[in-house]
């Protein structure tokens, strides 16, 4: 490297250069059990006192029968237990909505192929060959038409998850087929 | 001063290289010269300063994003697309400190921008701030809960079965004890992780913390710990180069006149961002990863359930690490290159900083390219 050719350049230089010699020599320092030792008992005394502080500061709130920050803490807390529970009942309910949905969803395609079968061929003439071609063309259908629809469907839906304001069931299964629906854990 | 021509005195610093002149002209022309130097640098230190006290109006996270669910203080995001080519949805995971804006750092240097430029449909986990009433969260309600939900409603969004995880430092690390934990589901199809640590053995960190006097029942007795001292401890590790270095060099750039002000400012904006650590998350952490290496160790467990990276199996995984990362360096990754049975696992490694590596100018020519030809291949195409 060329050496600096004015007064300033060559200060700062050798500034860079002390520098650089530092950050190796405090890097390696950081890494002492000497450091590390100072370093964990001054944030382990630090976080001490803070309590101690705290505490002492809620005891003269409390003292004046005002609500002290344990105290607005602890009732945050249970807003937000609440919270973990309705999240949980909110879970649930989908779940059962979306297997209400498959089920409707199987009685009609199940109704529908009987109807077509029997428009298709004598009571007599019902063969499992037929019915079992019947039910495939008809699942094939739905589910192309579902897939077709869900994307769009699902990128235009506004937030309406936001903690409280969930889907309506209706829409919300009709977002999903019933195997996908079955498959994504929703076990709850 | 020096102007002599005269061998120098014994002992005295030998500055001919100086080109000290004896000449009077040239002389005073140099004395202009330095002068000018001189009255340079408080115009500079003013202009450093300006550029460091408007850190906040610097516009970070401003890629534009719907709410899908709220938990608590958790959020997840889905951000507008108008291309999305590949069918399986993408979901960032951000570590418990500091803030997940570091994936959409600012227009036009912004991992998520460029991710839905790609077609990819992406989502993202907002760990939030913390209050004292989730002082209750620990590392198993993160995992077996928060994420868990998050990828319920990510599936539920998108219509699809499974998603690509993308993790990054502590959050990569959730992330894969999540696809661990819940791999009979067989929802993660891909898992990036980058820069994460698993073996903290030999680290600055585990010196520090895995030692009686860091009595971590007492550091998070008031609550949780206080996201300044968790910033402190990170720049501690390199305190020249963190405290001074970089500010240094900021003036440098202010008086050459070289300083990306906007690239700086988003940076530094992020990196001030500092979220409180919960309480019962921090104990666990650092009583966990740093005193007894459960992960390491096999003895890792999240609600009764070991956590066996073995049990990756099913899902493609790419492991991301950085030849300069000194929070998670690489060898504190690559035993989990050993530990993972996926039949598809990648590793790239890069050079970078832990941070410097996905959110740094060049990331955009480099590892991004790279993560994303990687996801393309695994990540189907929309019908």
């Amino acid at each position: 490297m060329s050496q600096p050719t004015d007064p300033m350049s060559a200060a700062y230089a050798a500034y860079e250069q002390f520098e650089a010699k530092l950050s190796t020599a405090m890097d390696q320092l950081v890494a002492t059990n000497g450091f590390a030792e100072l370093f964990t008992t001054t944030a382990t005394t630090m976080m001490a006192v803070t309590k101690m502080a705290n505490d002492a500061i809620d005891q003269v709130v409390r003292s004046t029968r005002l609500a002290a920050r344990q105290d607005v803490t602890s009732l945050a807390r249970q807003l937000a237990r609440t919270e973990d529970k309705i999240e949980l009942l909110l879970q649930s309910v989908e779940a059962i909505e979306d297997r209400l949905a498959a089920t409707e969803s199987r009685t009609t395609s199940s109704s529908a192929n009987s109807t077509v079968a029997a428009a298709a061929e004598p009571a007599t003439a019902v063969t499992e060959p037929v019915k079992r071609t019947g039910t495939r063309a008809t699942v094939k259908r739905a589910t192309v038409k579902r897939a077709a629809v869900k994307p769009e469907a699902a990128d235009r839906a506004p937030a309406k998850r936001a903690t409280a304001e969930r889907a309506p069931a209706k829409r919300a299964a009709a977002k999903r087929p019933a195997a996908k629906r079955a498959r994504s854990g929703d076990g709850l | 001063m020096t102007t002599g021509t005269g061998a120098p005195r014994e002992g005295a610093p030998d500055l001919s290289y100086l080109n000290l002149s004896t000449d009077p002209v040239a002389a005073q022309a140099g004395m202009t010269a330095a002068a000018e130097q001189l009255m340079g640098i408080p115009m500079a230190l003013l202009k450093t300063a300006e550029v460091m006290l408007t850190v906040d109006d610097a516009v970070i996270a401003a890629t534009p994003k719907e709410v899908v669910w709220t938990h608590r203080k958790t959020t997840l995001y889905r951000y507008h697309s108008a291309k999305r080519t590949h069918a399986i949805p993408i979901l960032l995971v951000f570590a418990l400190i500091n803030r997940p804006h570091v994936f959409d750092l600012r227009p036009g240097n912004s991992f998520v921008e460029f991710l839905l430029d790609e077609g990819y449909d992406v989502f993202l986990v907002d760990w939030g701030v913390p209050g004292e009433e989730d002082d209750d969260l620990g590392v198993a309600d993160y995992v077996c809960d928060e994420l868990h939900w998050a990828v319920r409603e990510t599936l539920r969004r998108s219509g699809q079965d499974q998603v690509s995880m993308v993790g990054w430092c502590i959050g990569a690390t959730l992330a894969a004890m999540y696809t661990a934990v819940h791999a009979e589901l067989n929802q993660v199809r891909n898992l990036v992780v980058l820069t994460m640590p698993v073996d903290t053995t030999g680290s600055t960190y585990e010196k520090w913390v895995n030692r009686d006097s860091f009595d971590v029942d007492t550091i998070v007795s008031n609550g949780g710990v206080p996201g300044a001292m968790i910033d402190v401890a990170n720049r501690m590790l390199k305190p020249v180069t963190n405290f001074v270095t970089t500010r240094r060099k900021v003036f440098d750039q202010v008086r050459d006149g070289t300083l990306d002000r906007v690239s700086y400012q988003s940076m530094s904006k992020w990196v001030q961002d500092n979220p409180p650590f919960p309480a019962k998350s921090y104990h666990d952490w650092i009583t966990w990863m740093y005193k007894e290496n459960r992960l390491i160790n096999g003895t890792m467990e999240l609600r009764t359930k070991k956590v066996d990276f073995g049990d990756i199996v099913e899902a493609s995984v790419l492991v991301v690490t950085a030849s300069a990362d000194h929070i998670a360096p690489r060898n504190s990754t690559m035993p989990f290159m050993a530990m993972c049975k996926s039949k598809d696992l990648t590793h790239f490694d890069r050079k970078g900083g832990h941070i410097g590596l996905m959110a740094g100018s060049k990331a955009r020519h480099q590892i991004w390219p790279d993560i994303s030809g990687w996801l393309a291949e695994r990540s189907g195409s929309r019908s």
